[in-house]
Order: C-alpha cells, then structure tokens, then sequence
C-alpha cells in the first residue's frame, strides 16, 4: 500500500511540474506575441504613412516581427500545448519526455533574446528568412559578427525545435502507447504515427492510438529531418562570418532555407490539428468521426510535408534541375492538403448534431478556427499552383495569406486550447467568459479587417517587404488600421483576463482584488474605461493630420469601451473623436 | 487570376454554407435522431476520393503553363538585365511591342527579382534573380508605353527604391 502511495505522489508531482511548466510555456509566449504582434502594428501603421519609421528601422521591425509572433508566439505555445494534449490522451510526460520539454523552453528562450539583441541592438534586418548571401551584403547595415550571433541565435531556436520533437517521440513511443511487448522503436513509431489503423496485427496497442498522438507524431519526425539542414546553413554562415573565403553556393542556400521553412509553417498546423483531434470530441461529447482512411492521409503527410519546400522556389527557375524539381513540387503539395481535407470533415461531422456545449469558450474559438481553417487552406491550394503563384509570389496576397493562416486560423486554436485548458492546469476558472467572447469578435473582425486589404492590394500587384508601399497602395493600407486597433484591443482583453484569473500580485494591487464568486460578473470596467480614454487619447491627432483616419480610430475605441460596459466614458469617448473630426476638418480648411 | 478567384470565392461561399449548416445542427430539436457515426465514417472514404479526384483535375488544368515553359521564338529580342543592391542595369532599355522579348537575368550580390508592371500600373509577371545562377523570362509585351520594374526579393534595406522603367515602343 505504501508503495502505491509513493508512486501515485510522484505521478502527481510530475503532474504538478508539467502543468507549471505549460503555463510557463503559454505565458512566454503570450509575452512574446504581445512584443511581436506591437511590432506588426508599428510596421503597418507606417506603411499607412501615420506615424513614419525610417526603412532601416522598419526592416529591423519586420525581422523581429516574423521571428518573435510565428516562432516565438505560434510555434513556441502550440510546443507547450502539444505536451499537454499528450497527458490528457493518457501519454504520462515523464522522464526524458519532461527533459526535453524544458531543455526546448529553454533554448527557444535563449535564441529568441539572442534575436532580439541581434536584430534590435546590432539592427541584423535581413528578414526572418535571412535569404543567404543577403545577412553577409548589409550595405553597412550591420556587421559579419552580428550575422554570426544572429546564426547562432536561431540554432538556439532549432535546438528547441529538436528538443520538442526529441520530447514528443519520447512520450508518444513510451510505455503509455501500449504496444506489443518486445516492440521496436520502428514498431513504435509506426503504432504512433496510426498505422494500426491500417495494420491493426502488425501495429497493435492495448488501446486504440488517441488520434491527436498522430499529427504530433508526424511533426515531430518531419521537423528533426527538416531542421537538420537549416542547421548546417547557420553554421556554414557563422564560419563564413569568421572566415569569408567560405562561402555557399545560394541556390543549394535556398534550398536547405526552404526544406525547413515549408515543414516549419506545419509546426504550427500539425500541433492545432492534434489540439482540435482532443478538443472538438470532447465538446461535442463524442468521439473523434474518423475512418482509417485518416491514417492514409497522416502516412501521405509524413513523406510529402518534407520534400515540397520548392515550391517557395516556383519563381527561381535556372536552367537546369530546378524547373523539374518545381513542377513536382505543385502535385506534392496538394498531396499535403489531404489530411487538412480530411480532417476537416472528420471534425465536421464530430459536430454534426452532437450536443457541441457552446456556452465554452473553447467552443467557439474552435468553431470559428475550423471555419477560417477553410478559407486560409484554400488559399493555400491556390497558391500551391504554379499559375496562380507566379503572380501572387512576393505580393501582399502572401502576407495576407499567412496572417489568415496563423492568426486567424492557428491562433483562434491556441486562444482556444488556453481557454480549454488554463483551469485545468492553474485550477482557477477563467475570470470572465464574456470577455474571452469580446476576445474572440475583436480578433476575428480585425483580423480580416486586415487581411482582406492585403490580399486586395497583393492581387493589384503591391510588393511585400516594402518598407514605403507605392503611393497607388496607401488608401488600402489606411483602411486596414482601424481593423488593426482591434486586434490590439482584443489581445489587450485577453491579457487582462489571463491577468485577472491568475491573479497576479501587482494587478490585484492595482485594480482590486478579484469578485468573490457569488458577485455577478462585472468583467473589465476598468478596461473599458481605459479603452475609452485611449479612443479619446488617439482622436487627438486628428486636430493637425488626417482627420478621417485618427477620429474614427477613437469613435471605434469609444465603441468598444460602451460595448464593453463604460457606456458613460464610452460615449464621452465618441463625443470628443466626433469634435475632433469637425475641428480638425476646419483647420485644415 | 480572374477565374482563380471565382473559384476561390464559390468553394469559400459552399464551405460557409455547409459549416452554417452543421453549427445550426447542434441545436437540442436536430439531435432527436442519432448520428450514424459508422455511416459518416465510410462516407469519409468517398470524400477522399472526390479530394484527390479534384486536386487530380486542379493539376492537369494548370500544370501545362509555367513561367518556365514558354518556347523562344526565333525573332525574340535578347536584353541582359544584371541587378545589384540596389539598381537594375538593361543592355537595351527600348523593346518592340508585340514582339517576343527574353529577359536574361542574372544578380551580382544577392537575390533579387524581377518584376514588370504595364503602363496601368498592372502586374505583369516575375522572377527571381540569384547570384551564380542566371535565368530567362520569355514574355510578349503588346502595350507601347512605360513599363516599370520592381525588385520582389527582399534585398536589404534599400529594397523598396530598387524600381526602373523601359520603354515599349510600336
């Protein structure tokens, strides 16, 4: 008896650790999509000439942005995600699987400041991609030394990478998956990438495989054969930085950037897959609607999603090996759509006339993920085709494109799974529902409030990564920034919510202790009164620069602020922004 | 492009439809009938089927145009264009309308790209530009006017002033 105390005391605390552990993952991400997603703002509302940032500075920004939101943000937290989706489908994180999961947190933190210093403090502004030979030709920019602390900074962030797939194989090949006594690591792996569905006598489980162990899987394998290559790159270009008579040939540069820059883009979408693989069953109340024709469709992902980088490269076309290697690469990646197709109606029909419980937050940033999932992924399908990319290549159509995908798609899932999970990992019930709804509206209008003008612009033809857009592009860009503050405000919600149901020290100080929980619900009052003062506050511009940009901004935030329950100050709000506007309309006249 | 989007518009606006059906679906008087869930499951087979049938259609329809592919025909005009940080050099900076004009590109830095706008202000087409590994772009232009070019792979900070006009003359 005894025996089995201590064993289900440490189980516990290895519980205990993992659960401080993802809310360390979730919070430091959180931190760096605030750092990152401010930079975007920074970015957009200088190309919608308000407040101007010199090209310099804004490709630093643009270099800090990709890096800080899609690694640091996206990837970072759906790593932390993924481990807590594994215990929850019965996969205990012990052992070497906890290790790597803190060695990952760990260097992600350490090469995501050594990006920050490099890019912010050294100005490196050779793009998230660093397309070589561009970080060693800076135009005096910056130095061959900051290249080689940049390089080294982002093996940091492949380590983590590894780490996390190290982690991930650890757990879902360990004790837990139930396979045949004496299996092999290869059995094993096959057991977890859902071959048993297929094979069920050649790759038999105690269980049946949890589907979301599956997409993790296949991740977690894509991405040790797709980092690897980076990695060299990175270490080819310190040496370079040290000794310049080495050097690399750009095309071979090019191709190992792309063999980890496409997989990569599915370190975000394989981790969501698995997190709606968990979540949807579990509110519609029943299991996961999928045949074994899904495992078909993982088998298919696992081989295709490493070998169609090229198609970044449709319009690189040399005379040689390389216009071959595109136009295989336009069937390969619609091969990988499949398990997006698949899983789609799989999660559909999970919801078709189930008792889906609406009434969870989770639930909605779900329904509406699911939804954009749709329409980002069929951007993606057009894009995969050679014809259409060859004139949406390097527009803003992309950025408009991946900020569908990852914000308004994979992010809705991230929001989605911290609403999920966040009570079960700090035992506290979120603050307030009603405003992780007012989270979920503001994101999803302005993110395609945003999205939409880029994609307008990108199909006028309007370049991506100009830090001074062509003047025939400026109203559309003007027209996105309200759409942007929202987005702003919205994250602003839900870090105030995430603030008040964890209740840390100094904002309890601040603002008062939380409700007791028999108060009705009176969420953010403070918030919104702040929101009306920065409406008022951003009105003010409109006095001496562009009168029908700077007082909508603040009749918008007084809006907000009425909707979100300080009708008074809210409307002070728009009162003020509507005087603005008439004031500065006649001094400008 | 125009075809592309209207597709892309039809497939979104059936997509919307069917999830408004199926969140609509969830509601307590829709759920009196059990879901046969085997059902729905073998019906996932067939809609693996109708997606590769359809990304199968997708590929043929449009993988036999590439921007790689055009023949170069016999009268075709040859311009060498060599980009650096941060300006393109033509060896002929004058091109007959209507007539085939093959663009050998070639950087002497980074990576840079190539692209045309016509008098409008309407994208053309592109490619890149890599140091070591020249290209060409086959393109008839029939529009006599000012053509501008602008650099599409960022190339450092001075990118967004990589810009250049040619002209095509009747």
């Amino acid at each position: 008896m005894i025996v089995v105390e201590r064993v289900e005391t440490a189980t516990e605390d290895a519980r205990a650790r993992l659960r401080a552990l993802v809310v360390r993952y979730v919070l430091t991400s959180t931190a760096l999509l605030l750092v990152g997603g401010a930079l975007g703002g920074v970015l957009r509302q200088s190309q919608a000439d308000l407040v101007v940032v010199s090209p310099a500075l804004w490709y630093e920004l643009m270099t800090a942005h990709g890096l800080a939101t899609f690694v640091g943000w996206a990837a970072f937290c759906l790593m932390g995600l993924s481990f807590w989706v594994l215990q929850e489908c019965g996969f205990e994180v012990r052992g070497w699987g906890y290790r790597w999961a803190v060695i990952s947190w760990w260097t992600m933190v350490i090469g995501v400041t050594g990006v920050v210093i490099t890019v912010l403090a050294q100005h490196f502004a050779g793009s998230w991609v660093f397309l070589y030979p561009l970080p060693f030709s800076s135009t005096g920019q910056w130095t061959e030394l900051t290249t080689a602390l940049f390089s080294l900074s982002v093996i940091f962030v492949g380590l983590s990478i590894f780490a996390y797939c190290f982690g991930v194989l650890a757990v879902v090949t360990g004790p837990d998956l139930g396979a045949a006594p004496g299996a092999g690591f290869a059995n094993r792996l096959g057991c977890a990438l859902g071959l048993g569905y297929l094979r069920p006598r050649r790759f038999s489980t105690e269980r049946p495989l949890p589907f979301a162990a599956i997409p993790l899987t296949v991740i977690a394998i894509d991405m040790i054969i797709a980092t690897l290559p980076l990695a060299v790159l990175l270490l080819l270009m310190i040496v370079q930085a040290i000794q310049p008579s080495v050097t690399v040939d750009p095309l071979l540069a090019k191709s190992m950037l792309w063999w980890f820059g496409h997989p990569v883009v599915y370190l975000l979408l394989f981790p969501a897959v698995a997190l709606y693989y968990h979540l949807v069953p579990r509110l519609a109340g029943r299991d996961l609607v999928a045949g074994h024709v899904i495992a078909v469709a993982w088998s298919i992902a696992v081989v295709a999603n490493v070998i169609i980088g090229a198609h970044h490269m449709y319009t690189d076309f040399p005379e040689n090996f390389q216009q071959s290697v595109n136009t295989f690469s336009q069937p390969l990646t619609y091969a990988v759509t499949i398990p997006s197709a698949i899983s789609l109606f799989s999660l559909a029909f999970t919801m078709y006339r189930s008792a889906y419980d609406w009434s969870q937050p989770a639930a909605r940033f779900l329904a509406v993920a699911l939804v954009s999932w749709l329409i980002a992924g069929l951007q993606g399908v057009g894009l995969a085709t050679i014809q259409f990319d060859a004139v949406a290549h390097n527009t803003l159509w992309i950025v408009g494109h991946f900020h569908n995908m990852a914000l308004i798609h994979i992010g809705m899932v991230i929001f989605g799974a911290i609403y999920a999970f966040l009570p079960a990992l700090t035992g506290r019930d979120w603050y307030s529902r009603r405003l992780a709804d007012w989270h979920l509206v503001l994101t999803v209008v302005g993110g395609y409030g945003s999205v939409v003008p880029w994609m307008w612009q990108g199909l006028e033809g309007a370049p991506r990564r100009f830090a001074v857009l062509p003047g025939e592009y400026l109203s559309a860009s003007q027209i996105a920034m309200p759409f942007v503050l929202l987005i702003v405000v919205g994250q602003g919600v839900f870090v105030w919510n995430l603030a008040r149901t964890l209740g840390l020290g100094w904002l309890v100080a601040a603002v008062g202790p939380r409700p007791a929980e028999d108060e009705p619900e009176r969420p953010g009052e403070a918030l919104a009164a702040l929101v009306a003062a920065c409406g008022t506050a951003l009105a003010l511009p409109a006095l001496w620069h562009s009168p029908f940009l700077w007082a909508p901004l603040g009749l918008l935030l007084g809006y907000v602020a009425v909707a979100l329950g300080a009708r008074r100050q809210g409307a002070w709000s728009m009162l003020s922004a509507t005087l603005l506007l008439v004031v500065g309309l006649a001094l400008q006249l | 492009m125009v075809v592309f989007n209207l597709i892309y518009v039809g497939l979104c606006a059936i997509g919307l439809v069917i999830f408004a059906v199926i969140f609509r679906s969830t509601r307590a008087s829709q759920r009196e009938r059990p879901l046969d869930i085997a059902g729905w499951k073998r019906r996932e087979n067939v809609w693996f089927a109708v997606v590769c049938v359809a990304l199968a259609g997708a590929l043929a329809a449009t993988i036999v145009k590439t921007p790689w592919n055009a023949a170069a025909q016999a009268d075709r005009q040859v311009i060498d264009v060599v980009a650096a940080q941060y300006g393109f050099t033509f060896s002929d900076a004058t091109i007959e309308a209507g007539r085939q004009v093959e663009f050998r590109l070639t950087a002497n830095d980074v990576n840079h790209a190539f692209a045309i706008y016509d008098p409008d202000g309407t994208f053309v087409t592109q490619a890149q530009m890599m140091p070591g590994w020249p290209s060409s772009l086959r393109v008839t232009l029939d529009e006599p006017g000012t053509y501008a070019v602008r650099c599409f792979e960022y190339c450092g900070v001075g990118h967004h002033q990589m810009v250049t006009t040619f002209e095509v003359v009747p």
